[in-house]
């Protein structure tokens, strides 16, 4: 992915007010958001729904959305530990990291990038509700990871989107998984615009935990457990 | 008020028509045509804390969505239940903390984990305290006979130490009332007398409710005292085994084989039974259970003829459940 990008700016400082620096730090700092928000939950769920397992599940006292979110941060963050992390470390060393411009930045990218990941496992576990009904397990998936990667932005930034694309890309809630918080990390936004995404990101972050709830409520009624 | 409380209960399922043909496919996209399936219809019974419940029925009478609904893991289309003051459906998580489900056709154990690091992390979902949770593992591996198999992972285990584990993470927490789904599905004799003993221990030495489903009545005969009985999502029967045993009254079939295989006539005079089947020197004997018991039959029989085996065809339950299941179903 850096060659590509190396090879794209060869020619150019900047490409829509974007340098070749820039472009590696989001490239290696996208995937390493990446590796955490990745998730099967969708997938998880529908083979649960398909096969009748999700009935072990509710019989325990717990919820079944955190269920799967801790078991996903478990192994995220076993993957980002063994893998990611040294993949970075040695890309680090080789190609180098841009810093943020302050402290005060850096922090705001972390807030992002925390409120992020809960929408991120917000929109999974909601996606992953859909396959109650569908009962089929590749297509949610395949369906979330596409939303992930197209709309989020995670290997080629917004910025380089077609308007029509873009514009799409904006009114959707996935942006904020990846692309926002990289642009604050990257010193894109002022101070207020960065405040004003992270503002954004909570209302999603509400929004998203209502439409969760209403649409589990739901799935409680139309629950069917198949097999046996 | 008993510790459960079913009054009407309805299930109906939602089955959608597949249709055949690609046009026909293409148009379900779009408009979807289902009939609904009753599978519980109207259902009313009460249970009180400390029974111990047979609940039978043929394949696809209702039985497990009638666990589900217990279980608060499906919704009643119509009735309510109420466990323990609790509605199962709309208070899922606490009513789980007070309840143990045993799946027979599924495993709540983890694949890849030894069982008891299962046990373990049963305890900290249930948030069972240590002192207690250490007393019920050794009762439970004690009872179950598990200690030579506690530290394999549970992909090594048998189908009979499987359940065993399965029973007993179902039971670490202590619950009011456990809900077993054919807990001996598969199981050999041995393994199935283990479980039945233990169950039965378990009820009498903390009070446990039990309820049962089984295809197999020697679970309901050693196990329970109670029996509820349905077919077609409605109760056939409900009320003690003994009485249930005594309400039936009809025929029953005794097998007897013959030393040589000429063929057996039937003596002059009227006998309390007759000649049902014959399969070379092995035949089968109809009989009057009013009138007559099998050892009567090969008492008589075998005065003309020297017999060299009998064996009763079916306990007598099995023979009542099973009249019953086919009667309903003509």
């Amino acid at each position: 992915m850096i060659s590509v990008w190396q090879a794209l700016y060869q020619n150019k400082e900047f490409v829509n007010g974007v340098n070749l620096s820039q472009m590696i730090t989001y490239t290696l700092l996208s995937s390493l958001i990446g590796s955490f928000s990745r998730s099967m939950i969708a997938y998880t769920m529908a083979n649960q729904v398909r096969d009748g397992t999700v009935g072990n599940e509710l019989v325990k006292p717990l919820s079944y959305k955190w269920l799967h979110v801790s078991q996903e941060i478990g192994s995220n963050l076993f993957f980002t530990l063994i893998i990611t992390l040294p993949v970075m470390i040695l890309m680090f060393i080789l190609y180098g990291i841009d810093i943020p411009t302050g402290p005060l930045e850096f922090i705001l990218f972390l807030v992002s990038v925390f409120l992020g990941l809960i929408m991120a496992w917000t929109l999974n576990f909601i996606f992953g509700i859909f396959a109650f009904w569908l009962k089929t397990p590749e297509y949610v998936s395949f369906f979330t990871f596409a939303c992930m990667t197209l709309f989020a932005g995670s290997i080629v930034p917004l910025w380089f989107y077609p308007d029509w694309l873009r514009s799409i890309a904006t009114a959707l809630p996935f942006r904020f998984v990846t692309f926002e918080p990289m642009a604050i990390y990257l010193g894109q936004y002022s101070l207020t615009e960065s405040f004003q995404i992270i503002f954004i990101q909570i209302v999603w972050c509400i929004a998203l935990y209502a439409v969760e709830k209403l649409l589990w409520h739901g799935v409680q009624r139309h629950l069917v457990i198949q097999g046996g | 008020m008993a510790y459960i409380e079913v009054n009407d209960l309805v299930k109906d399922y939602k089955i959608y028509d597949k249709p055949k043909g690609f046009f026909n496919v293409a148009k379900s996209i779009f408009v979807r045509t289902y009939h609904t399936k009753r599978a519980v219809d109207h259902i009313t019974f009460s249970i009180e804390q400390g029974e111990v419940v047979g609940y039978i029925g043929p394949n696809g009478a209702g039985k497990s969505t009638t666990i589900k609904m217990l279980s608060g893991i499906l919704m009643p289309t119509e009735g309510q239940i109420s466990v323990n003051g609790r509605e199962p459906w709309k208070d899922r998580k606490q009513n789980s903390l007070h309840m143990g489900v045993v799946f027979g056709q599924r495993s709540q154990l983890f694949w890849d984990l030894p069982v008891e690091d299962t046990f373990d992390l049963f305890r900290k979902i249930y948030k069972v305290e240590e002192h207690k949770f250490k007393q019920n593992v050794e009762f439970y591996v004690e009872l179950l006979d598990m200690k030579e198999f506690l530290h394999q992972p549970v992909r090594q285990l048998s189908l009979g130490q499987k359940m065993r584990a399965n029973i007993a993470v179902a039971l670490l927490h202590d619950p009011d009332i456990v809900y077993l789904d054919e807990p001996t599905i598969g199981l050999d004799v041995v393994a199935k007398n283990k479980i039945r003993n233990f169950i039965r221990t378990v009820n009498e030495e903390k009070h446990t409710t039990v309820i049962l489903t089984t295809h197999d009545m020697d679970d309901i005969e050693i196990i329970c005292k109670r029996l509820i009985m349905i077919d077609h999502g409605k109760k056939l029967y409900d009320g003690t085994l003994s009485d249930f045993k005594r309400s039936y009254k009809g025929e029953s079939v005794v097998s007897i084989e013959f030393e040589s295989d000429e063929e057996y006539v039937m003596p002059e005079g009227t006998y309390p039974f007759s000649i049902l089947k014959r399969d070379g020197a092995k035949y089968l004997f109809r009989y009057d259970r009013d009138k007559t018991t099998p050892a009567e039959v090969a008492y008589l029989v075998s005065k003309n003829r020297p017999i060299v085996d009998m064996g009763m065809q079916e306990t007598d339950i099995e023979y009542i459940v099973r009249s019953m299941y086919e009667g309903k179903a003509e």
